[in-house]
């Protein structure tokens, strides 16, 4: 058998589905760092949400392996040895399958050292939901090895392929249920998220008891697919009548917050704290300039921070910041510009909209936001009049036009638009 | 005569196989289109996104095995006129996957509806028919495959640009560029495969 497997290994479709894994699996990291950069558990994360077409592959390759000797007309040939057909079946499966999950790993090496840097929390069960994706990836490859002994097809291989990720995609868009943890595809919630040890622990079996029964049903052997069979249906029943997916629980230590202690507070979760250099030298010069204008921010905070059911929405005195989306592989932050954005929440929750464009509210608005990021003049916008004042006479301008926008002055705020 | 020569091509080269499965393919796009569009969270019919990236693609693939027969060099060996039969298989398979997926696609047809099916399906061909001139028939699905699930693993944000360019099955029919490109590969693949046919297989694969 090793010496099989050995053979298998080398010269079978094993190389080719491990390149192709790995290449896949790279690429996928590559043009979703900000799903997994700098976080453990967004790194585990990220391998069950690309499932989607992690496990297709496997599909596609498992289906290949076993079409083989269909494709080489060697059937009859190996039909007429002593060994039974199962055996060579198995081993086939066997290769693929560790050939498949040595791509993935090889690519997730590379990951991990780039993570490893940034990495500021490393708790969350995180690898719990890597092994029981390395489990659904087996499964895949048996399930390629169903269709390719049963499907006499040139293309079974790609299609088999194609109509996996088609079900997987279908399963993915459907409301979340507990039907979804029969699925190998994490849905893309938050890397905070905490999936229960027992979820882990009944998906691990449901894969299992599937991968047993779809080799059973490969092997044609009809008594051991029942009995798999039968175990598999047994596994699914805790899954469904277990937690739901939706509202999982945060991981406390991960969004624990993380402060800035010198200048205006500004916190991260635990878990994006490799951020919190980056996040402060945004915000930090923002709060400070609105320091000691009555009603506004004084502290930033990650959302990911926010207790649950806590509404962002009301006046606090905190700017809320996302940071989903934001995190680069190599460290810093992605879109500057999403983060500003953030900083103007305060002023649209201050400002007064009756459904009327008002050109001199918006001017005075685009203003105020301007002088909040120092940006350089443009336009007629005159925020480099304004800079020019020293800045308790910009402060001050700034809460005329916080008490004029709540006001609903227009009049006020025309005139604070062309900096009296 | 020629009526006649023209069933056994078709089903020399597997014509009801692909016949059956681009039924299916058809049906799929048309089931996933209108389920996708009465999704009250999607954004209705642009969210159509991955009908239109991946049925086109799957008709390629079914078309991979049609684009050689199972004696190449007793086909190359018969005194008919080949490039011409080729291109009219190209043509004709062109015709057969683009007008029903198109077709699937009518209701709203821009953005991602019959307009970029139409697209996806040249280009998707294009790639297959080349494909067959370099890998051979058995191997002609592989680049489409992969090109194909790499762009729409991608998820690019970006519209045109450099993503008009390479990121062509998953951009809004209105990219010029996308169409661009489409139709450079059904044009380079399938004069390429015209000229010279699927590469002849030699033993196994």
């Amino acid at each position: 058998m090793r010496r099989q497997l050995r053979l298998e290994l080398l010269r079978g479709t094993a190389p080719a589905a491990a390149l192709v894994m790995f290449g896949a699996s790279v690429w996928m990291l590559a043009v979703h760092q900000d799903d997994w950069a700098g976080r453990w558990a967004g790194l585990a994360s990220w391998v069950r949400q690309s499932m989607l077409i992690l496990a297709a592959l496997m599909v596609a390759a498992g289906a290949w392996q076993a079409g083989r000797e269909r494709r080489r007309q060697i059937g009859d040939l190996l039909a007429s040895t002593a060994r039974p057909a199962w055996q060579p079946m198995l081993v086939a499966w066997l290769a693929v399958s560790l050939a498949g999950t040595a791509g993935l790993l090889v690519a997730l090496a590379g990951a991990a050292v780039l993570v490893g840097r940034l990495a500021t929390y490393a708790g969350g069960d995180w690898w719990w939901t890597l092994a029981v994706g390395v489990l659904a990836l087996w499964t895949a490859s048996a399930l390629g090895v169903v269709v390719g002994r049963l499907v006499p097809l040139r293309v079974a291989a790609p299609i088999a392929g194609l109509a996996t990720y088609l079900g997987l995609a279908v399963a993915t868009y459907a409301p979340l249920g507990t039907v979804t943890w029969l699925s190998p595809v994490h849905a893309g919630w938050g890397a905070e998220r905490l999936v229960p040890a027992g979820t882990h622990l009944r998906q691990a079996a449901w894969f299992v008891a599937l991968t047993a029964l779809l080799l059973a049903v490969a092997a044609r052997r009809i008594r051991v697919a029942l009995v798999c069979g039968a175990l598999a249906a047994a596994s699914v029943v805790p899954i469904v009548t277990g937690p739901l997916p939706r509202r999982l629980p945060a991981d406390p230590a991960a969004v624990e917050p993380v402060c800035t202690v010198e200048g205006p507070q500004v916190c991260v979760a635990r878990m994006n704290a490799y951020l919190l250099d980056d996040v402060a030298v945004v915000l930090q010069p923002v709060l400070h300039r609105i320091d000691g204008i009555p009603g506004v921010p004084a502290r930033a905070a990650d959302e990911a921070t926010a207790p649950p059911g806590y509404s962002m929405i009301d006046d606090d005195g905190t700017i809320w910041f996302s940071l989903l989306g934001q995190s680069k592989a190599l460290g810093g932050l992605e879109r500057l510009d999403w983060l500003r954005a953030s900083t103007d929440s305060f002023l649209a929750r201050w400002g007064c909209y009756d459904g009327r464009r008002d050109e001199g509210a918006y001017d005075a608005t685009v203003l105020a936001r301007a002088w909040l990021h120092q940006e350089p003049p443009y336009g007629d916008i005159p925020v480099d009049r304004l800079l020019a004042r020293p800045l308790p006479q910009q402060r001050a301008w700034f809460a005329d036009y916080l008490a004029a926008s709540r006001a609903c002055d227009s009049t006020r705020l025309s005139e604070l638009a062309r900096v009296p | 005569m020629t009526g006649r020569l023209l069933l056994l091509h078709l089903r020399a080269r597997g014509g009801p196989a692909f016949a059956a499965g681009l039924v299916v393919v058809t049906a799929l796009a048309w089931a996933g289109g209108s389920w996708l569009i009465s999704r009250p969270y999607f954004d209705g019919p642009a969210a159509r996104i991955p009908v239109v990236a991946l049925t086109p693609l799957l008709g390629a693939l079914l078309l991979a095995p049609t684009l050689a027969g199972a004696g190449d060099e007793l086909e190359r060996g018969t005194p008919a006129p080949w490039r011409h039969w080729r291109a009219g298989h190209v043509l004709a398979a062109v015709a057969a996957i683009g007008t029903p997926l198109a077709l699937t696609g009518l209701h709203a047809p821009e953005v991602f509806g019959a307009y970029a099916l139409l697209r996806n399906t040249l280009g998707c061909v294009g790639l297959v028919a080349g494909a067959a001139v370099l890998l051979g028939a058995r191997l002609a699905w592989l680049p489409a495959f992969g090109y194909v699930c790499a762009v729409y693993g991608a998820v690019p944000r970006q519209v045109g640009g450099a993503a008009g360019i390479w990121a062509w099955p998953v951009q809004p029919s209105g990219v010029e560029a996308s169409w661009a490109v489409a139709v450079a590969l059904f044009v380079a693949g399938a004069a390429s495969y015209l000229w010279y046919g699927a590469r002849p297989r030699f033993g196994g694969d």
